[in-house]
């Protein structure tokens, strides 16, 4: 973590007592979120929940990226939305129903999608890193600004009922790059969800964030998570680097975090 | 030899089923059993699975017995009976 660890108020404490309970977290784990900056790009039905569950656990900072207003087509799985805030700004929606949760976070908004353009700044700001965009184009950006400033990226994606999820070490674990060579032709931007979809894997993504800033547990890296919701079968996959990426084969492990 | 094949997400939406089965020449390569399962599926299927040029998408992710493997390998990966290739599609909801 880049910001040095804070003791915790008194409200704090309160706040977090029953997830201090969680063995090895504890005070220090909980100042250690306190102390932690995660990204989140785009708050859809994965990353508007995602950033529900960080907001809950006390992430110090949010920076949250989504453009566009909201409209009725996003309220079955968008949670950080609402009914009233129709037509408006979905990064303002985000903002209040976070704030709403948590007023001790510290929320830095933009009203932008993740790009090439603006990839880099702001994965500059933060410890760890969220990738729940809906566009594979996105995805790379943020990818290749992980990658490029050493910073652990959660990916989490799901179509239908099925979801994936692995988390990206640079210099350890292949990129999305090593996963996907080409951008994929097939995608499409319009998907089959059930927020009940969409928000479980957005839930174990949050897991993946909190366990690589308190240190407990291993973090999903090397390995995909494919899970089908229609069968229950959760499957943890390997998954390889390739020599030949152009984005993490000259990132080694000695410059990782 | 029989080896099985296993779809998910979009794939499966265009394959019509999750699960399959072939029968194949023994010492055959992955390559080819997904090709000679494809001759008689749907165009979209095909296409989806493989390039213009004849090669698996890269970036549908093949995994055999759990175990991935390349694209640029699925000619020379031969398979046993008994096999379990899984196809995972390129998913980006969010």
């Amino acid at each position: 973590m880049t910001k040095s660890l804070s003791d915790l108020s008194d409200a704090e404490r309160a706040r977090y007592e029953w997830q201090m309970w969680t063995p090895d977290v504890g005070e220090l784990g909980q100042q250690k979120l306190k102390a932690a900056s995660v990204l989140v790009s785009r708050l859809g039905g994965v990353g508007g929940t995602v950033a529900y569950y960080l907001a809950a656990a006390g992430i110090g900072k949010l920076v949250l990226a989504h453009a566009g207003n909201v409209k009725p087509s996003d309220l079955n799985r968008q949670l950080l939305m609402t009914t009233d805030w129709l037509g408006k700004p979905r990064i303002e929606s985000a903002e209040r129903r976070l704030q709403q949760l948590n007023p001790n976070v510290e929320i830095h908004t933009t009203g932008e999608n993740l790009s090439e353009g603006n990839a880099a700044a702001l994965v500059g700001e933060v410890d760890v890193v969220v990738d729940a965009a809906p566009l594979f184009d996105e995805r790379f950006a943020m990818n290749r600004a992980a990658v490029g400033q050493e910073k652990p990226l959660v990916e989490c994606a799901m179509y239908d009922l099925d979801a994936q999820l692995t988390t990206i070490i640079p210099g350890q674990t292949p990129c999305l790059s090593c996963i996907y060579p080409d951008d994929p032709p097939t995608w499409k931007r319009e998907f089959p969800v059930f927020g009940a979809v969409s928000g479980m894997v957005a839930a174990m993504a949050a897991v993946e964030v909190i366990k690589l800033i308190t240190g407990i547990g291993e973090p999903i890296a090397g390995k995909m998570l494919w899970v089908n919701l229609r069968t229950m079968d959760f499957r943890k996959l390997p998954i390889a680097r390739r020599s030949d990426c152009p984005i993490c084969a000259g990132v080694n492990d000695s410059a990782c975090r | 030899m029989k080896v099985a094949i296993q779809f998910e997400a979009q794939l499966r939406q265009v394959a019509g089923t999750g699960n399959a089965e072939i029968d194949l020449p023994e010492s055959s390569n992955l390559l080819a059993a997904l090709e000679q399962f494809t001759s008689s599926a749907s165009n979209e299927l095909r296409d989806r699975l493989f390039t213009q040029e004849g090669t698996l998408q890269a970036s549908v992710i093949v995994f055999v017995n759990d175990q991935p493997v390349p694209s640029q390998s699925a000619n020379v990966h031969v398979l046993n009976a008994g096999d379990m290739i899984l196809l995972l599609p390129p998913i980006s909801g969010g």
